[in-house]
């Protein structure tokens, strides 16, 4: 877990850095926004984002706005920390982009709760994002089977890229891991089961 | 304002002066190290560093005071402030928080809350000391 700190105050900075690498996470630093927004467009590793509000050339607020541009299919967590904490800031902050807000001078177990949320939620993005990915590939794959696909006009097998035939539902089977289960259709039920009840 | 025999004017809306010794300890080790998970060598290093980025700092803001560049002030005060609050130097902060309100008021006097800066920093140097010894 990489978190991006931004902070123009030095002192502040190496608090939270330090706060930050004595529960084991990587950590990158920025002394304006300016910077900030840079580390984020090189570095895709970067998880989340603690970010001041008021530091000179872009603010916080700013900052939150440009990685929601830069990072839209993997999000970054951010979390704005500073001592503006009016309510009306609060929710500027939060309509600014940011996943949570916080005041200073923080309380460390308060904010080690929230980054331990944000990393939760990052997880539940990360997982959410690969199994769209998988799932986009094979409909892809799918997509392109149907395309390429020659099949008995009578019995419905399938030809294979090795010359053979086979049932249609071993050959979905095969090639697209979908499981096939039985059914009978009330056509067929009509057709093959005259005398059924069912 | 306070008349010759020391009672409060009738015509004055400026609140009394607060203690801000007596509101808070100049120096909140306790709040410190339990930000850093009561490392003592990792509060050393952040102290270290407070000491030097603050000196510049506060010079910075005496001088920006000095050129009556008020907003320069302000984020100059907010700044002392963040990084004050962060290492337990409560009075710094208190007073750095005063200043930053008084440059944002056009007709505030901003002299001398940035005199308290100063010296509620050789304050908390002196309460430093006081605890090294």
């Amino acid at each position: 877990m990489k978190i991006l700190i931004a902070e123009d105050d030095a002192t502040s900075r190496l608090v939270l850095d330090l706060t930050f690498k004595k529960e084991s996470f990587e950590t990158v630093s920025a002394a304006d926004g300016e910077v900030a927004c840079r580390l984020v467009s090189e570095d895709p590793t970067i998880d989340m984002a603690v970010l001041d509000w008021m530091m000179p050339v872009v603010d916080g607020l700013e900052v939150c706005q440009r990685i929601r541009a830069i990072r839209k299919t993997d999000p970054i967590y951010v979390i704005i920390l500073t001592t503006r904490d009016e309510k009306q800031d609060v929710i500027q902050g939060l309509n600014a982009g940011a996943d949570d807000y916080m005041s200073k001078p923080f309380d460390r177990a308060e904010l080690l709760a929230r980054v331990r949320v944000g990393e939760r939620v990052v997880s539940l993005q990360r997982d959410l994002n690969r199994r769209i990915r998988s799932l986009e590939e094979a409909r892809d794959h799918i997509q392109v089977l149907q395309e390429i696909v020659p099949f008995c006009m009578h019995c419905h097998k399938i030809r294979t890229d090795k010359e053979s035939w086979e049932r249609i539902e071993t050959y979905i089977e095969k090639n697209s891991g979908t499981v096939l289960s039985h059914g009978l259709c009330p056509e067929c039920l009509e057709k093959f089961y005259p005398d059924s009840d069912a | 304002m306070a008349t010759a025999d020391g009672k409060p004017g009738q015509d004055s809306v400026t609140p009394p002066p607060v203690d801000l010794e007596a509101e808070c300890p100049v120096f909140d080790k306790a709040g410190l190290l339990e930000r850093l998970g009561g490392d003592e060598d990792l509060a050393d290093r952040v102290l270290e560093v407070f000491l030097e980025d603050a000196a510049r700092q506060i010079e910075e803001l005496r001088q920006l005071g000095e050129t009556g560049d008020r907003e320069g002030v302000a984020r100059r005060a907010h700044s002392i402030k963040s990084a004050a609050g962060s290492v337990g130097a409560t009075v710094v902060a208190a007073a750095a928080l005063d200043v930053e309100l008084a440059a944002r008021e056009s007709a505030a006097d901003i002299a001398g809350p940035i005199a308290v800066v100063c010296g509620s920093f050789d304050r908390f140097k002196t309460a430093l000391r006081g605890q090294a010894g």
